[in-house]
C-alpha cells in the first residue's frame, strides 16, 4: 500500500498528497508544537516538513517507515529553527517579556509548563518515545543518536516531569 | 506524583491536534508550490520579533556594514572579534568597597593576568586554564573525549564513564571516578583539569554529556558569548543602568553561585561580570566583579616577572 503512495506521490498526484497530509499532518504537528511551544511556528514547520518531503521523495528508499522519516525531517527542521531562534533571541532586548511563545507558555498549566523546564535535549527524547509512540530504535533514526543516550534522557526526563508535576502542581496528586 | 498520574499526564500532550486549515494548508502549499514568499515572512513574524527589529534587517541589507548596526547578525560577527581582544579589570568587593585584584589583557584570544600587589605595582601571572576546554556547543559538550574545567557539575549521559583527574601538572595523581547511575549528577573538583573518558561497553562511542554551565567572573569572554546565545539559560532584563551605562542584565537561572553579565546593547558585548559566592550555611558571601574594556588598552612593559609566589 506504502509502495503504491510512493508512487503517486512521486508524480504529486493530488488525492495522494492530500490522503498523504491527512494521515501524517496531525502526528507531525503535535510533535512541533510541543517542541517548539508555539502554535504559529509548528504549523510552518509541519508545512515545511511535508514540503521537504514531496521534494526528496525519490530519496526515500523504505529502510525506515514514512512516519518516522517524516519524523526525522521535522526534528531537522526543528532542530534548524532552535538554532536559529537562538541567534536571534538574545539581540531582542525584549526577549522573554514579549515573546508571544513565551506568553502563551505561562498560561498553560501541568504537564505542559513541566515540559518546559526540562532540558530541550531531554523534552525531545520524551516527546518522541511517550507521545509520539515511536520506539528507542526509531528515535535514534530521527535523532541520530545513541540509543544508550535517549535511554538515559528518558530516564532524566521522567524523574524531572515527576518532581516537578509534583512540586509546582501539588493539586494534580490530589485530582489523582 | 507516581507513574499512572505521569501516563495521565501524556495522555493529555497525545489530545492536541492541528487546527483544522493547516491541512489545506498544506496540501496547497504542496500543489500550488508557492511556499516560500508566504512562509518566509510568517516565520519572522512568528518569532515574535518586534516590528523595529524586522525593519531594521530589511535596512540592514541597504546600508553599509559600519552602519549597519542593526543587522544582527553582522553585529553578532563584530562583536566576536572584539571578544579575542580586550582588558579585564577583577575587583573584590567587600561590605560594598571594591579592591583591584588583578588585569588581564587579552590579545588575539591569548590572556596575559598581572595581580595587583599592596604597592599597586603588577605581577606577571603565568598563564591560568579558566577556560572550557574541548568543543562546547551551548551546554551540550560532546566528549572526544573532552576536558572540563574544576568546578563544573557533569550531569552524565552515560551509563559508565570514568573521570581521570590531570589538569596541568602531568604528574598529578589520577583520580577515578566510576559512575554507574545514569543520570548521576557529579561535581568535579579537586584539579584544574579533568579529563573524561568513556569506557566499558560503550568504547569507541563518542557521547554526550550534558553540563551545567560552568562560569567565572574571569571567564574568557568568547566562552560567555557561547553561554549568552543559550538564551534558556538567563533571566534577562533590558535596559537596566550598571556604572553609570545602559545595559541588558543576564542573570543565570541555575548556577552555584549567583552570575550576572551586563551586555552593552549597541555592542553585544559585556561590559561587567559579578559573581557571588555564598558559604555552606548561606551567611558569608564573596563577591567578584570584573570590568571589560575594549578600546584597545596594551599591557604595562614594567610589570614584574613571575616569581615562585606568584605561580599557580
Amino acid at each position: 500500500m506504502e509502495a503504491e503512495l510512493l508512487e503517486k506521490l512521486k508524480i504529486k498526484d493530488a488525492d495522494a498528497i492530500t490522503n498523504w497530509v491527512e494521515k501524517h499532518h496531525n502526528d507531525l504537528y503535535r510533535l512541533l508544537r510541543h517542541l517548539t511551544r508555539h502554535t504559529e511556528t509548528a504549523e510552518d514547520l509541519t508545512q515545511q516538513t511535508f514540503i521537504r518531503a514531496i521534494n526528496a521523495i525519490h530519496n526515500f528508499q523504505g529502510r525506515c517507515t514514512m512516519r518516522t522519516w517524516l519524523h526525522r525531517i521535522a526534528f531537522r527542521e526543528y532542530a534548524a529553527w532552535r538554532r536559529k531562534n537562538r541567534i536571534l533571541a538574545p539581540l531582542n532586548p525584549e526577549w522573554g517579556k514579549t515573546d508571544p511563545a513565551i506568553s502563551q507558555i505561562e498560561s498553560e498549566e501541568g504537564i505542559l509548563k513541566a515540559l518546559q523546564k526540562l532540558h530541550p535535549a531531554h523534552r525531545e527524547a520524551f516527546l518522541l518515545f511517550e507521545v509520539q509512540e515511536l520506539t528507542l530504535e526509531e528515535i535514534a533514526e530521527v535523532t541520530g543518536d545513541p540509543i544508550g543516550t535517549i535511554k538515559s534522557r528518558l530516564h532524566h526526563a521522567r524523574e524531572k516531569l515527576k518532581r516537578e508535576l509534583a512540586t509546582t502542581f501539588p493539586q494534580v496528586i490530589h485530582e489523582h | 506524583m507516581n507513574t499512572n498520574n505521569l501516563n495521565t499526564e501524556i495522555e493529555m500532550l497525545k489530545e492536541e491536534s492541528a487546527p483544522a486549515h493547516l491541512k489545506a494548508r498544506i496540501v496547497k502549499g504542496i500543489l500550488d508550490d508557492k511556499k516560500s514568499k508566504n512562509m518566509i515572512t510568517k516565520k519572522i513574524i512568528g518569532f515574535g520579533l518586534p516590528a523595529i527589529l524586522v525593519g531594521a534587517i530589511a535596512l540592514g541589507a541597504i546600508m553599509t556594514p559600519k552602519t549597519a548596526l542593526a543587522d544582527p547578525i553582522a553585529q553578532t560577527r563584530d562583536a566576536f572579534e572584539a571578544a579575542r581582544n580586550y582588558h579585564m579589570t577583577t575587583y573584590q568587593v567587600v561590605e560594598g568597597q571594591r579592591k583591584r585584584i588583578s588585569e588581564s589583557w587579552v590579545e588575539n584570544g591569548k590572556r596575559t593576568t598581572y595581580m595587583v600587589g599592596e604597592d599597586g605595582i603588577l605581577t606577571q601571572l603565568d598563564d591560568i586554564l579558566f577556560e572550557v576546554q574541548g568543543t562546547v556547543s551551548g551546554t551540550i559538550f560532546e566528549l572526544e573525549p573532552a576536558q572540563v574545567a574544576q568546578g563544573k557539575e557533569v550531569q552524565t549521559e552515560l551509563h559508565e564513564i570514568i573521570v581521570i583527574g590531570g589538569g596541568p601538572d602531568k604528574n598529578a595523581p589520577h583520580e577515578k571516578i566510576e559512575i554507574t547511575d545514569p543520570g548521576q549528577t557529579l561535581v568535579l573538583t579537586g584539579h584544574n583539569l579533568i579529563e573524561l573518558e568513556g569506557t566499558g561497553e560503550h568504547e569507541g562511542e563518542v557521547y554526550t554529556i550534558e553540563l551545567m554551565p560552568f562560569v567565572d567572573a574571569e571567564m574568557s569572554i568568547e566562552a560567555l558569548q557561547k553561554l549568552l546565545l543559550d538564551t534558556d539559560l538567563w533571566n534577562i532584563e533590558p535596559n537596566q543602568m550598571v556604572n553609570g551605562q545602559l545595559a541588558h542584565k543576564y542573570k543565570l537561572k541555575e548556577s552555584y553561585m549567583d552570575f550576572t553579565v551586563y551586555v552593552d546593547p549597541q555592542t553585544k558585548l559585556p561590559i561587567l561580570t559579578r559573581q557571588t559566592l555564598h558559604d555552606a550555611d548561606g551567611k558569608n558571601k564573596t563577591t567578584t566583579e570584573v570590568e571589560y574594556d575594549y578600546t584597545g588598552s596594551v599591557p604595562p612593559t614594567t610589570a614584574q616577572k613571575p616569581t615562585e609566589d606568584t605561580k599557580k
